[in-house]
């Protein structure tokens, strides 16, 4: 069984900054961190390769060369190796030309049976990269899954949906998109440890997978931002202090008649 | 004929009825589509969409484009992109609004990158904001500190739309919808998923007799201030009397006076009524995102420091008992 897992380096929340003009992350001296559901999803496509009976699980990232240290985490748990996609061009992209980037690299990868990645980024909060890599691939997709399991070369899953709890099966090749409550992620054990200490990660760039720098970055991009505002305020409340509890509801049904509000 | 440019929406179906958040869509599609003089197309994907597509005419749409086969009785995303992005290219419409439910979004970012669309994610607002044909987006980000506005160079505009945001229409039988059915070419692709079961979720089902919280246009809720479980059913025999929905807040819950179903809040139900009357509710924080959505908020609480007064639009300070009998007297449907 061979397993992509795509993680994603995140600014620690509470300490996010905004570029002014550009209204994109400001990553630079910003803490950062592994997106916690990504953890999740490394510690599913473990659990799948030894319910297969073996493979390989590679760490697939979009990001600068910092980005490293998150991917370490996931060899602490046990995963084989990675791979860094890093290229200036990138800067900018949205989940259309991300999208792109990591199917691209997943294509160079080759003989991919799995790709496991968090329910959505925690900066992004999108969650639009599983279906866009599924798509790219010709993959079928099971998101937000809450367990998920493997036999006979199928994965089965159980998730919340609108109607309730389903339970889906898949053949590979999949693309599976991990909640953050679908599993306990192991403890690293020592050689895992060692391995993330000492791991290189080769670095592709946008030539290694043959995209053009047009392709991606915000000129690859369908979206926009253009303005940030502050949460609209609610209008202020008033207290209604009539003679009695009485009063004061007659008053306010009155004021919501006037408004015809009931 | 179905022009180009016009305003369409993703009819998710569950068991064979249009979806809630679907109804939600619709109400707002309508809106969008007045604005601009076009007309609202409603896309359906099944076995048999003769009923449903009624529905989407009843709620608004005055177009319901029907793809009808039997593979596509189950949502599966290989095929819905395929068969929805032919008709995309088909009928060019302006925007596709759809629901971001787990099948919603995975349609969106699969269509988004079978056809090069930029796509934008859980939409709490839209709008034209201009006399061009080009859509405002928003959409909460940074966890929810600020908002975004977001444009989509593409066309179709596509995003996904957060549930409890929009009403629907009333339904109303008597409108008349014109319903086109599509020729389906699934391209040699075949079902490989299968639904092997599927357990009514109890935070997601509501029990029967009572009027639902997801739709209701008044709902009384309890809180910890009713002090007993005999104290809480006086407020539920209120809402019950005025035609309300019923709800109460976490702590009820956990006391086991109440059922989780009934619970509003972001552990239990997130709710969108015209007015939402808090009797005894304190306002915690998870109480008030589950109310965000709420029109008017009235609040009964003898502590008058009580959090739920900063988002109350009324609030009454003293004992919620006395405030009852006035209540049912006042908001009793005039019959």
């Amino acid at each position: 069984m061979k397993i992509v897992v795509l993680v994603k380096q995140v600014p620690a929340v509470s300490n996010v900054q905004l570029d002014p003009v550009t209204h994109n992350l400001v990553r630079t001296g910003a803490p950062a961190m592994l997106n916690p559901a990504d953890l999740h999803a490394a510690e599913a496509a473990l659990q799948i390769k030894e319910q297969a009976g073996g493979g390989t699980v590679t760490i697939l990232c979009m990001g600068s060369p910092a980005a490293t240290e998150v991917m370490r985490e996931c060899i602490a748990i046990g995963a084989n190796d990675g791979i860094l996609v890093c290229d200036g061009g990138v800067r900018g992209s949205d989940t259309l030309a991300t999208g792109k980037v990591l199917a691209k690299a997943i294509e160079k990868i080759g003989g991919v049976d799995a790709v496991f990645t968090g329910k959505k980024s925690l900066d992004g909060d999108t969650g639009q990269i599983p279906p866009a890599v599924a798509q790219r691939l010709g993959m079928n997709l099971l998101s937000y899954v809450e367990s998920v399991s493997f036999a006979d070369g199928k994965l089965q899953a159980t998730r919340k949906n609108n109607s309730g709890v389903e339970t889906i099966e898949a053949p590979t090749p999949v693309v599976v998109s991990v909640m953050e409550t679908a599993n306990t992620v192991r403890t690293p054990n020592l050689k895992g440890k060692m391995s993330a200490k000492k791991v290189v990660f080769p670095v592709w760039t946008l030539a290694d997978i043959n995209l053009a720098p047009e392709a991606v970055g915000s000129s690859g991009s369908g979206t926009k931002v253009t303005e940030l505002f502050e949460p609209p305020k609610h209008e202020q409340g008033v207290i209604i202090s009539g003679a009695d509890e009485a009063a004061s509801i007659q008053e306010l049904a009155d004021t919501l008649r006037s408004k015809k509000v009931i | 004929m179905i022009e180009k440019n016009n305003v369409w929406v993703f009819v998710e179906l569950v068991a064979g009825k249009p979806s809630q958040l679907s109804l939600e869509l619709l109400g707002k599609g309508r809106e969008l589509a007045n604005a601009k003089n076009k007309k609202l197309v409603g896309l359906l994907l099944g076995d048999k969409l003769q009923e449903a597509a009624k529905e989407v005419e009843g709620y608004g749409a005055d177009i319901a484009v029907c793809c009808q086969d039997s593979a596509l009785a189950a949502f599966e995303g290989r095929l819905y992109t395929k068969v929805t992005g032919d008709v995309l290219k088909k009928y060019e419409p302006n925007v596709l609004l759809i629901g971001g439910s787990a099948n919603g979004r995975e349609l969106g970012g699969r269509l988004s990158a079978q056809m090069n669309l930029g796509l934008v994610a859980d939409c709490v607002d839209c709008m034209y904001e201009s006399d061009n044909d080009d859509i405002t987006w928003v959409r909460p980000a940074y966890t929810g500190k600020l908002f975004v506005k977001i444009f989509t160079t593409t066309r179709p505009q596509l995003a996904t739309i957060s549930d409890k945001i929009f009403r629907g229409n009333v339904f109303d039988a008597s409108r008349q919808g014109e319903t086109v059915v599509e020729n389906v070419d699934l391209g040699g692709l075949t079902g490989t998923q299968k639904i092997l079961s599927l357990t009514a979720d109890s935070s997601v089902e509501q029990p029967v007799s009572e009027v639902n919280l997801e739709t209701a246009d008044i709902i009384v809720s309890a809180g910890r201030g009713v002090g007993s479980k005999e104290g809480m059913e006086k407020v539920q025999a209120l809402a019950k009397s005025i035609g309300a929905a019923f709800g109460v807040s976490k702590p009820l819950v956990d006391e086991g006076w109440a059922p989780h179903e009934w619970q509003v809040g972001v552990t239990g139900k997130k709710v969108a009524p015209k007015v939402y009357i808090a009797l005894g509710i304190s306002g915690a924080i998870q109480h008030q995102l589950g109310i965000k959505e709420a029109k008017v908020v009235v609040a009964v609480n003898t502590d008058k420091e009580a959090p739920i007064f900063q988002r109350a639009n009324y609030g009454i300070v003293g004992d919620l008992f006395k405030a009852i009998p006035e209540i049912e007297k006042q908001f009793k449907p005039k019959v």
